[in-house]
């Protein structure tokens, strides 16, 4: 094994346990402290995957954006939280682990290639140059549906 | 079977797929549940870019990730407001409340 496999197994187990630390806490802040590790990690499995660009748009928008705006909500709204007590949660756990079984059977049932090829990912130009060409349409319904959300964000949480 | 393949990205993949789906479901709080479809879409960006990464999907895998990522923001961004909403409602209820006893 070299030192990109021991890294992969390494950051692997950070995001999994922190994740599993995120999901099973009954605790608001440590769930958010550890989503925030494991999210953050996420961006490092980005990067050795060659794919830059979407490692940055990753940490800049999903880690610090996204989960600042969660950390916010919690913060605006922990003084009224209450834990909800939920039953049968092991059939959650069961419901939860029959999809990550038929997502693991269905990649042990296909044959993948077995090593990457050497071309590495688009790069940040490629990507741009691309989105604004064949996939400028997506682009513009996209900016729609973001104008629309921030006009609803804006009324649902405006004081009156 | 140590060197790290396909296989192992997509069983990272699906195992917090697998969590994600527990956090939405099983959630005991409302940040909980954010936290469970934020884990949910990781799953899935990581999983369009291995299949890029490894010429199975074409470059479109390191493309649709810049896209779903906008969309999961604004739809966070949305959930986070109604739970505010929410919030400012329960208070305003229990002021109201206190103040007619």
């Amino acid at each position: 094994m070299s030192f990109p496999d021991y890294l992969f197994y390494i950051v692997s187990v950070i995001i999994l346990i922190s994740a599993s630390a995120a999901v099973f806490s009954s605790k608001a802040m440590t769930a958010l402290r550890s989503a925030a590790i494991a999210i953050f990690t996420i961006t490092i499995i980005f990067f050795y995957l060659g794919a830059d660009y979407i490692a940055f748009i990753h940490l800049v928008i999903f880690a610090i954006g996204a989960l600042g705006i969660v950390a916010f909500t919690y913060l605006k709204t922990n003084t009224l939280m209450q834990t909800i007590e939920r039953g049968g949660s092991v059939i959650y756990v069961m419901i939860g682990s029959v999809f990550a079984a038929l997502l693991a059977g269905t990649i042990v049932a296909n044959k993948w290639p077995e090593t990457a090829p050497d071309k590495p990912g688009l790069s940040a130009g490629e990507i741009t140059g691309l989105i604004n060409s064949e996939y400028l349409l997506p682009l513009l319904v996209i900016a729609v549906i973001l104008f629309l959300g921030i006009l609803g964000t804006s009324k649902l949480t405006r004081k009156n | 079977m140590f060197h790290v393949g396909l296989n192992h990205f997509l069983g990272l993949s699906s195992l917090l797929f697998g969590m994600g789906l527990y956090g939405i479901i099983a959630g005991k709080n409302e940040i909980s549940w954010l936290i469970g479809v934020m884990l949910l879409f990781c799953s899935v960006n990581i999983s369009l870019v291995t299949f890029s990464r490894f010429q199975i999907s074409g470059f479109e895998g390191q493309i649709l990730p810049v896209f779903t990522i906008i969309i999961i923001t604004i739809q966070i961004t949305i959930a986070a407001a109604l739970v505010m909403r929410n919030f400012k409602t329960k208070k305003f209820q229990k002021t109201s409340s206190k103040n007619q006893k």
